[in-house]
C-alpha cells in the first residue's frame, strides 16, 4: 500500500546531505523551473490538486492566487513546521532526513509567488532536527541553491530558520506570523487575510512543509503525474502518522483515499496485544473520533472524513484499543488545548479553564450528571465565537466523546471514579 | 472612499468603506455591548461581546474587527447572540469575585452594567474566584487584579498611546495576566502613573487610589490648568468635591484617551487646606481676615493713591500665564486705562516668552500662527522631528507621547539634550556634548547655538535648501548663505564640545525634508538662547519648514496660558492681539475701543519691576495667579525686594510664598470653579465653565477684578466672561469666534497662511556664534536644572498635592556614577550644592544617564529652592548665564 | 516549570558571548524589524546560560531597542523558557495523547521515585529537574522523553534505568 514520493530518499544513507541528495536528484527541476513563468507554476501546482497539508486542506495553488498585485510591498512565504498537534508527527522527517526537497520547494513557491524572503517556522522542541534543517540550509547557500542568486538565475532568495518556544498556538497562521514578529503568539482576527497584510503587514503565503516538499515531485513530474496518487478531489499521497495502540506504529506515506481499517490491520499491524478497537481518531486530537462501526466504511480521504463528520487533519491517526478509559482521555485532551490557549478571548481563555475544572470534578467522581450536560453546553458556547480555531479543536472531539461515549461519563459520576476505571479494565 | 449600504436588525446602515461593522452600527445608534473596543486603541477582537450574527448564514462576527461589507445582512440582538453574550458574562462573572458593594469602580463597572443589561443575575456557573494579591502601595493606582477580565485596553494604551512600556501580558492562556516585568510594583516600572489605563479599564481592576467610594454624583467637562498641552478634562464631582479626574470624550481633543500624573491625580491640590477662601488684609504685621468691601476699598484706594503720588509708573502689574484669557485681557486693560501703566506682565517672562516676542518680531507680519506648527496631531504627518532642550516626558507628557508615538510609526526623530532623556530611547540620532566640561569653561550654553549653526552649515554644503520657499518668503538669504560658508566648522565643534558625525547624522535626517521643531526651555533660557532661537529661524527658513502641514515650531509650553496671555497683551510692549504699544495705529485700535488713552511707551518687564523695585521707583504690585516668590531665582533678593514696596496685592488660590508678604489677599477660583478660556501651546482656544462654585468666600478672578475696577470708579468694567469675550473678538481676529462659542468648549485650529505670506517677506537673520565664556575655575560642576513629570513649573499648586507629596517628596539630585565614586556618594547621601548665588542641600541619587561633571538638580522641590543657586540676570543680556543650568561645586555633608 | 511569572536576579551584568554575539548580528540583518529578534535572542541566551534571567532580559530589550516589558511578556508566554536554573539534565516526559496512550505515567512515576522529585521541580544537588511537557511530536515512537533537548524514544522502565546509570 506504501508508495514512496515524498519518503523516496528517506532510506537512502546520508540521503540529507546536499551531495548525496543531487545524486538523488535534488534541485533536478531548478532549470525547469526558471524557464518557465511565475503563472505557469501557479497553474501547475493548481492542476494537481495539491491540497494544504497542515490540516485544513485548502488548495495550495488557490491560495497563492490570493495574492494582491503590485502592492510594491514585499511578500514574505513561511513554512510552517511548527508540527504541535498531538498525534502528528510526519514534518520532522523531511526535515531530518530529505531537507533539500522541502529547500527545493521553497524555490519553487517563491519564484512562483515573486517571494524573496522565506521564514521557516519550526517548533522549539525539535531541538535536532533544526540543527538538520540549518546544516542544510548552509550547504543549499554554500552551494549558490540560495542567496543572491538562486542556482545563478537573477533570482535573490533568502531563508531563515525561526525558531518556536513552546507554543501550539504559532501552528495557526497568525500566531506564527505574530512569533516571527517577535510577539506573544496570539492570533490576529480575519480579514486581513495573511496573503493581503500578513508578516510585517505584507502578503504572506503560508504553507505546510509537506505541501511545500510536494511541489518538486509536481514540477518536475507535472500535474497529471501526481493526480495518479489519491481521489479525484483528494489527489497524491500523503505521510500519515500513525501512533497509538497498533502493533506498528509510525510514519508511512500512502495515496489519499485508503479504507482506514485496511491501513491499520496491514500497514500497522493491526491492534496491538489482540485487544479489541474502540475508536480511531482519523488526523490529529482535534478530529471528532470515529467508534469501530464508523470507521469500518471511512476512506483516507478530505471528503469521506466530512461524510462521516470528522476531519482529514493532519493524517496523525490514533488508534484507541479497548482498555482506553474515554473520561481521562478527554481529560488529557482539554489539559493540552487549556494548557495551549493564549489566552486572547474569552470564550476560549474562561471556556476552556472551566471545562478543565469540570473534567477534573468528573474524574474525581465529585461530578454531577448536569455537569455533563454543562459541559456539552459549553462546547456549543465556545465553539467558533473566538479569533482562531484553537478552541473548536478542543470542543469539536470533546463534543464527539460526550456523545459517542457518554455512558462513560455517566458511569463516573453514577458508580464513582474508582468502580468506573475498574470496569474499564 | 466609497460608501456601502448594508443591514442591521432591519436598518438599512450606511457607513464609508473600511469601517467596522461595530462602527457603522454606533453611528447609526445601535448599541452593541463590548469591553475591549476603545475608539482610540487598535481593535482587538478578544471579549467576544460585541459578536453580531450574520442572518443569512448564522455565523457570528466580531463587529468590532469585522469590516463592514455591501449587502451585510446582520443581526445584534438575535437570540443566538444574546445566548452568546449571556454565556461570556457568566463566565467573567464566574471567575470575578463578589465585590462589587465595595468597588471602587462602583456603577461605572461595563461588566455590571453589561450584566444587568443581560439580565444575568444568578450565575450557573457556580463561582470560582481567581485571587490575586491587591495592589496599592502607590498612593496613585490601585490594582486589583482579581477583578481583570483580559480585555487588554490597558496593555494596548500602555503600547500605543502612551508609549510607557510599562505593562505587558505575563504567562498564557487562563493564567495570563498584565504585569509589569518581574511583576515589581508599578512604582519600580516604567510606569509613569498616567493613569490612562485606569480610566479605560472597564472594571475594578485599576481604579483610582482614593478616599472616596462610588460613583461620583456628576461629571463635568472642564481644561487642564496644569501645562500648556490644555488637555480636555471629565471631572467627576460629589458634593463640594472633586473626586476624580479622567480624560474627556471629545471628538479631536489634544489628549485623546490620555492624561499624565498631574492631570490625572494631582488635582487632589484643588481640596487642599492651604486654599485661600477668605480676603485677608495685614493689620500689624500679620494677616487677617478681612470683610470683601475692606478689601477692594484698600486695594483701590492703596492704588489710586500710589498713582496720584508718584505717577502711574510706580505701579506694576503681574498677571497670569494660569489664569483665563477674559481674566487676563480686563487685568491688563484695568493697568492700561485705570491706571494708565503699560507695566503689565506674566509669568509666561520665565518660560522663555521674550524670545518668542523675538521670533514673533521677524515672522509676524506674515502671521504667527505660520511659526507656530499648529496641532500637535500634525506630528503624525510631520516628516522630521528635531526637538531641543525640551524634556517633555517631564514637561508635558502628552507631548511626549505624541513624539514617541510618530517615532514608532518610523517618523525621524533628532534630538539635542546634554541628558538623556525619556526619548532619546526614540531618537534616530541624539546629539549631546561630549566629555566632561572643562575647567574654567562654560561651554554648555554654546551647546544649542553651535549645533544648529553647524547642522545649517552641512544641510547648505548639501544644498540641501528649498529655493522656491526663500525666493518667495525670505529676504537676506544671500548674507546669511556667505556667513554660513565661512562659519568655522572646526572651532564651533570644538567650542561646544560636539562630535562632528552626530552632525553630519543629523544633517543627513533632515536632508530633503520639512521640519517640525520641538522647543523647550533647555534651548531658550540658555544665555545664548535668543542667538540660538534666531538660528533655528534660519534653518527653518532655509529648508521651508514654516507654513507646511506639520511643520514648523512647537513651543513647549509649560503653563496652560502662557500664549493666551500673550495673546491677551498682559505683557509690556503690545496690547492685545499682539497689537504694538509704539505703533500709532496699533493704540488707536484699542484706544478706540476703549474709549480711553493708552500711555505710549513699553511699560517694565518682570525683571524690570523687580530692578525698579531695589532702585526704589516701584512702589506698588497687584498680582495675579503668580508666585514669582518660589518661581524667580535668587529668592531672597527678591524678596528684599518686594518688602521694600509700600503696597502688594495678590490675589490667587492658594496660600503661597507671595501671598505671604501681599498686603491685601484677594482669594480667587482655579479653573474648575470659574468660567473662561485658555489658549494651548498650539494656539488652539478652548472655553471652560465652572464645574463647582469657589470655596466659601472665595469669589471668581474676573469678578474680583470688576469689583476692583468698581471701587476705583469704574463700575462699567464690572462683567462677566460672556461680554469680555464679546470685547476681544470684536477686535482681535484670531479670537473672533470665540463670541460664537454656544458649547463649552470650541475649537479653534490653526490657521494656514500661505497665501498671505507672500505679503511681507520673513528675514534671515545674520549668522551668530558663542563667544568662549571664561567662568570661575571653583565651581567645577554644571548643574542643570529640569522639571519632573509630578511637579509643575514652580510646583505652587502640585506642591499641595497629597499624593505626589506622598509618591514624589524629595527631589533627589542626580549625579554620575563616576562622580559619586569619586565623592564617595551612594543613594540616599546628602550633599551641599553651591553656587555663586546661593547653596542648597538634598539627598542624592546616582543615575547612568548623567554624565561626569554634571549634576541634575529637579526644580519644585523643597519651595522650589533650586532657584537659589541661579542668577536673576534677564536672559538677554550679555553677562547673563542663562536659567536652565549654572556653574556649582558639590560636597557630600 | 511551575511558577514562570518572576524573574530571578543573577546580580552579574549579563552579556552575549562571543560566538552569540556574532550570531545575533547575522540573525538581525535577516528581519525587517528587530523586535523579530526577541525570540531568537532568548534563544541564544538559554544556549549560552541554560536559563534566562533579570538581567539578560534586560540586556536583550537594550540590544534590541524595545521594552523590557515586551521581552518577559515573550519569555513568559513560551513555555519553553526556562526563568530559573534547571537541572544538569533536564528530563522533560511527553504527557500528550499518544504518549498517555503508551502509558507515560509509568515513565513519570518510575522517575519521581527515583529521582525524589515532582514534576516541576529540581532536585537537590541539581542534578535533575522533571517536566511533564505537551506533544512532543514523536507519537509514533511513544512514549518519548527528552533530556537536555535530545529524544529518546518508546522507552520504558527498562530503558530508563539504563539511561539514568549513563547519566549518574
Amino acid at each position: 500500500m506504501e508508495v514512496k514520493i515524498l519518503s523516496a530518499k528517506f532510506d537512502i544513507e546520508d540521503g540529507h546531505k546536499l551531495e548525496i541528495a543531487k545524486q538523488h536528484g535534488a534541485y533536478a527541476t531548478i532549470d525547469k523551473l526558471f524557464s518557465m513563468k511565475p503563472e505557469e507554476v501557479i497553474e501547475e501546482v493548481r492542476n494537481s490538486g495539491l491540497r494544504g497539508r497542515g490540516g485544513a486542506g485548502f488548495p495550495a495553488g488557490v491560495k497563492w492566487g490570493f495574492l494582491p498585485k503590485g502592492t510594491g510591498k514585499p511578500v514574505y512565504l513561511a513554512v510552517n513546521s511548527d508540527e504541535s498537534e498531538p498525534a502528528t508527527f510526519k514534518d520532522r522527517y523531511i526535515l531530518v532526513k530529505d531537507p533539500h526537497m522541502m529547500i527545493e520547494g521553497i524555490i519553487i513557491c517563491s519564484y512562483a509567488i515573486g517571494s524573496h524572503d522565506t521564514y521557516i517556522y519550526i517548533r522549539g522542541e525539535y531541538t535536532s532536527q533544526v540543527k538538520a534543517l540549518q546544516a542544510a540550509i548552509d550547504e543549499a547557500y554554500e552551494a549558490g541553491y540560495l542567496g543572491d542568486k538562486v542556482a545563478g538565475h537573477d533570482f535573490k532568495l533568502e531563508v531563515t530558520v525561526h525558531r518556536g518556544a513552546g507554543a501550539y498556538v504559532c501552528g495557526e497562521e497568525t500566531g506564527l506570523l505574530e512569533s516571527i514578529e517577535g510577539k506573544k503568539g496570539q492570533p490576529r482576527a480575519k480579514p486581513p487575510f495573511p496573503a493581503v497584510a500578513g508578516l510585517y503587514g505584507c502578503p504572506t503565503i503560508i504553507n505546510n512543509v509537506q505541501s511545500i516538499a510536494s511541489l518538486p515531485f509536481i514540477l518536475e513530474k507535472g500535474a497529471e503525474a501526481y493526480k495518479v496518487y489519491g481521489t479525484e478531489k483528494s489527489s497524491g499521497t500523503h505521510l500519515f502518522g500513525i501512533s497509538g495502540h497498533v502493533e506498528k506504529p509510525g510514519m508511512y506515506e500512502l495515496p489519499l483515499g485508503l479504507p482506514l481499517l485496511e491501513v491499520v490491520e496491514k500497514v500497522a499491524g493491526g491492534v496491538w496485544k489482540g485487544r479489541k478497537l474502540k475508536g480511531v481518531i482519523p488526523g490529529g486530537s482535534s478530529t471528532p473520533v470515529l467508534t469501530p462501526e464508523e470507521a469500518k466504511t471511512v476512506t483516507l480521504d478530505y471528503e469521506s472524513m466530512a461524510e462521516h463528520k470528522t476531519m482529514f487533519g493532519s493524517g496523525g491517526i490514533v488508534v484507541l484499543d479497548e482498555t482506553v478509559d474515554m473520561v481521562k482521555l478527554v481529560e488529557n485532551l482539554i489539559y493540552f488545548y487549556h494548557h495551549e490557549s493564549c489566552g486572547q478571548c474569552t470564550p476560549c481563555r474562561e471556556g476552556l479553564g472551566w471545562m478543565l475544572k469540570i473534567i477534573k470534578k468528573v474524574v474525581r467522581g465529585e461530578g454531577e450528571i448536569s455537569d455533563i450536560d454543562l459541559l456539552s453546553e459549553l462546547c456549543d458556547n465556545i465553539e467558533m465565537k473566538t479569533v482562531c480555531v484553537l478552541s473548536a479543536a478542543c470542543t469539536m472531539p470533546v463534543r464527539s466523546y460526550l456523545t459517542k461515549f457518554r455512558h462513560e461519563f455517566d458511569a463516573y459520576v453514577s458508580e464513582g471514579a474508582s468502580t468506573a476505571e475498574a470496569n474499564q479494565e | 472612499m466609497e460608501t456601502i449600504t448594508l443591514t442591521i436588525n432591519g436598518k438599512r446602515v450606511s457607513c464609508l468603506e473600511g469601517k467596522s461593522i461595530l462602527e457603522a452600527a454606533e453611528a447609526h445608534g445601535i448599541k452593541i455591548p463590548k469591553l475591549c473596543y476603545h475608539h482610540s486603541l487598535k481593535p482587538f477582537g478578544a471579549c467576544r461581546l460585541c459578536l453580531v450574527e450574520d442572518e443569512k448564514t448564522g455565523r457570528l462576527f466580531a463587529s468590532c474587527v469585522t469590516p463592514a461589507a455591501p449587502d451585510m445582512v446582520l443581526l445584534s440582538d438575535s437570540p443566538q447572540v444574546l445566548k452568546h453574550r449571556r454565556n461570556i458574562i457568566s463566565l467573567m462573572m464566574a471567575e470575578h469575585p463578589e465585590s462589587c458593594i465595595v468597588c471602587n469602580k462602583g456603577n461605572r463597572c461595563q461588566l455590571r452594567m453589561i450584566a444587568a443589561e443581560l439580565g444575568i443575575g444568578e450565575n450557573h456557573l457556580y463561582p470560582m474566584p481567581n485571587y490575586k494579591p491587591l495592589e496599592q502601595a502607590n498612593p496613585f493606582i490601585m490594582r486589583d487584579l482579581s477583578k481583570c477580565i483580559l480585555c487588554g485596553k490597558c496593555i494596548r494604551a500602555d503600547h500605543e498611546l502612551v508609549c510607557a512600556g510599562a505593562i505587558d501580558y505575563n504567562s498564557r492562556g487562563f493564567d495570563s495576566r498584565p504585569a509589569t516585568l518581574h511583576e515589581l510594583p508599578l512604582e519600580e516600572s516604567t510606569c509613569t502613573f498616567c493613569g490612562t489605563c485606569v480610566s479605560l479599564c472597564p472594571t475594578g481592576a485599576l481604579s483610582t487610589k482614593t478616599d472616596f467610594a462610588g460613583t461620583p454624583e456628576r461629571e463635568s467637562n472642564s481644561v487642564c490648568g496644569f501645562c500648556g498641552i490644555g488637555c480636555n478634562l471629565t471631572l467627576g464631582i460629589a458634593g463640594n468635591m472633586i473626586v476624580d479626574v479622567n480624560p474627556a470624550h471629545i471628538e479631536n481633543s489634544v489628549n485623546d484617551a490620555t492624561l499624565c500624573v498631574r492631570g490625572h491625580f494631582g488635582h487632589d491640590f484643588l481640596n487642599s487646606t492651604q486654599r485661600l477662601t477668605h480676603p485677608l488684609a495685614r493689620k500689624e504685621k500679620e494677616l487677617v481676615p478681612v470683610s470683601w468691601d475692606n478689601a477692594l476699598e484698600t486695594t483701590a484706594k492703596k492704588l489710586l493713591e500710589i498713582k496720584d503720588q508718584h505717577g502711574p509708573e510706580s505701579i506694576a502689574f503681574l498677571g497670569s500665564s494660569k489664569c483665563s484669557n477674559e481674566e487676563n485681557y480686563l487685568f491688563q486693560k484695568i493697568a492700561r486705562t485705570i491706571i494708565e501703566t503699560n507695566n503689565v506682565d506674566n509669568g509666561g517672562y520665565l518660560s522663555g516668552r521674550l524670545l518668542l516676542d523675538l521670533a514673533e518680531e521677524r515672522t509676524d507680519k506674515a502671521g504667527r500662527f505660520n511659526f507656530f506648527a499648529g496641532p500637535l496631531s500634525g506630528l503624525e504627518q510631520a516628516e522630521v522631528i528635531f526637538v531641543l532642550g525640551a524634556e517633555p516626558d517631564q514637561a508635558a507628557p502628552v507631548l511626549d507621547y505624541y513624539l514617541k508615538r510618530s517615532a514608532k510609526k518610523g517618523t525621524p526623530l533628532i534630538v539635542a539634550n546634554p541628558k538623556k532623556i525619556g526619548l532619546t530611547t526614540s531618537a534616530s540620532c541624539w546629539i549631546h556634548p561630549y566629555g566632561s566640561p572643562k575647567p574654567a569653561q562654560n561651554f554648555f550654553d554654546t551647546f544649542y547655538l553651535e549645533l544648529i549653526n553647524l547642522i545649517s552649515a552641512n544641510l547648505l554644503e548639501k544644498n540641501a535648501i528649498d529655493t522656491s520657499f526663500i525666493s518667495r518668503f525670505t529676504s537676506g538669504y544671500e548674507e546669511y548663505k556667505s556667513d554660513l560658508l565661512s562659519l568655522d566648522q572646526k572651532t564651533s565643534v570644538e567650542k561646544a564640545n560636539l562630535d562632528s558625525r552626530s552632525i553630519k547624522n543629523a544633517a543627513e535626517t533632515l536632508t530633503g525634508k520639512k521640519i517640525t521643531f520641538v522647543v523647550g526651555d533647555g534651548l531658550m533660557l540658555q544665555r545664548y538662547g535668543k542667538e540660538a532661537m534666531e538660528a533655528l529661524l534660519n534653518l527653518a527658513l532655509m529648508t521651508g519648514s514654516i507654513g507646511y502641514k506639520g511643520a514648523g515650531f512647537h513651543i513647549l509650553s509649560k503653563e496652560n496660558n502662557l500664549v493666551g496671555a500673550w495673546d491677551m497683551g498682559t505683557v509690556p510692549g503690545t496690547l492685545p492681539g499682539r497689537l504694538m504699544i509704539n505703533n500709532e495705529n496699533d493704540r488707536n485700535i484699542w484706544e478706540k475701543a476703549w474709549k480711553s488713552k493708552i500711555p505710549q511707551t513699553k511699560g517694565l518687564d518682570l525683571y524690570q519691576m523687580i530692578k525698579k523695585a531695589e532702585e526704589g521707583s516701584l512702589k506698588a504690585i497687584y498680582i495675579m495667579g503668580e508666585n514669582p516668590l518660589r518661581s524667580l531665582p535668587q529668592p531672597n533678593r527678591l524678596l528684599k525686594s518686594f518688602e521694600s514696596l509700600e503696597f502688594v496685592v495678590a490675589q490667587d488660590i492658594l496660600f503661597n510664598e507671595t501671598v505671604n508678604i501681599a498686603d491685601v489677599v484677594l482669594p480667587g477660583a482655579p479653573f474648575s470653579e470659574k468660567a473662561g478660556s485658555f489658549t494651548n501651546m498650539e494656539g488652539k482656544i478652548q472655553c471652560f465653565s465652572p464645574a463647582l462654585p469657589p470655596p466659601k468666600n472665595a469669589k471668581t478672578d474676573l469678578e474680583i477684578l470688576g469689583l476692583v475696577a468698581e471701587k476705583m470708579g469704574a463700575p462699567e468694567y464690572k462683567s462677566n466672561h460672556e461680554d469680555i469675550r464679546k470685547e476681544i473678538s470684536n477686535t482681535i481676529s484670531a479670537y473672533s469666534e470665540t463670541a460664537a462659542c454656544k458649547h463649552p468648549i470650541w475649537i479653534r485650529e490653526k490657521n494656514q497662511l500661505q497665501d498671505n505670506m507672500a505679503e511681507k517677506q520673513i528675514r534671515f537673520s545674520p549668522v551668530t556664534s558663542s563667544s568662549e565664556t571664561v567662568c570661575d575655575d571653583d565651581y567645577p560642576f554644571i548643574a542643570l536644572f529640569g522639571s519632573t513629570r509630578f511637579h509643575l513649573g514652580s510646583g505652587t499648586r502640585t506642591g499641595q498635592s497629597e499624593r505626589i507629596n506622598v509618591f514624589a517628596p524629595q527631589g533627589e539630585i542626580e549625579v554620575s556614577p563616576v562622580d559619586a565614586e569619586k565623592m564617595n556618594l551612594i543613594k540616599d547621601d546628602r550633599i551641599k550644592v553651591t553656587s555663586v548665588t546661593g547653596e542648597l542641600e538634598r539627598t542624592v541619587k546616582v543615575n547612568s544617564n548623567i554624565r561626569s561633571g554634571y549634576i541634575h538638580i529637579p526644580t519644585a522641590y523643597n519651595h522650589n529652592d533650586a532657584r537659589c543657586l541661579i542668577q536673576l540676570v534677564p536672559l538677554l543680556d550679555a553677562d547673563s548665564s542663562g536659567w536652565d543650568s549654572c556653574r556649582v561645586t558639590v560636597e557630600k555633608v | 516549570m511551575s511558577d514562570r511569572s518572576q524573574l530571578i536576579s543573577t546580580g552579574e551584568p549579563f552579556k552575549f558571548d562571543q560566538e552569540r554575539d556574532t550570531e545575533f548580528e547575522r540573525l538581525i540583518k535577516r528581519y525587517p524589524e528587530r523586535e523579530s529578534m526577541i525570540l531568537p535572542a532568548l534563544w541564544l541566551t538559554q544556549e549560552q546560560e541554560g536559563w534566562i534571567s533579570a538581567e539578560a532580559i534586560a540586556y536583550i530589550a537594550d540590544r534590541i531597542g524595545t521594552f523590557a516589558s515586551k521581552v518577559f511578556e515573550c519569555a513568559t508566554f513560551y513555555t519553553m523558557y526556562h526563568l530559573h536554573p534547571m537541572g544538569k539534565y533536564h528530563i522533560c516526559v511527553c504527557r500528550t495523547l499518544s504518549c498517555w496512550l503508551r502509558d507515560k505515567q509509568a515513565i513519570v512515576d518510575y522517575l519521581r521515585d527515583e529521582i525524589g522529585i515532582e514534576p516541576g521541580q529540581k532536585s537537590e544537588d541539581g542534578k535533575f529537574s522533571l517536566e511533564e511537557v505537551e506533544c512532543l511530536g514523536h507519537c509514533g515512537t511513544a512514549p518519548v522523553v527528552q533530556i537536555n533537548g535530545e529524544f529518546h524514544e518508546e522507552m520504558d522502565v527498562e530503558k530508563l534505568t539504563a539511561l539514568l546509570a549513563e547519566l549518574n
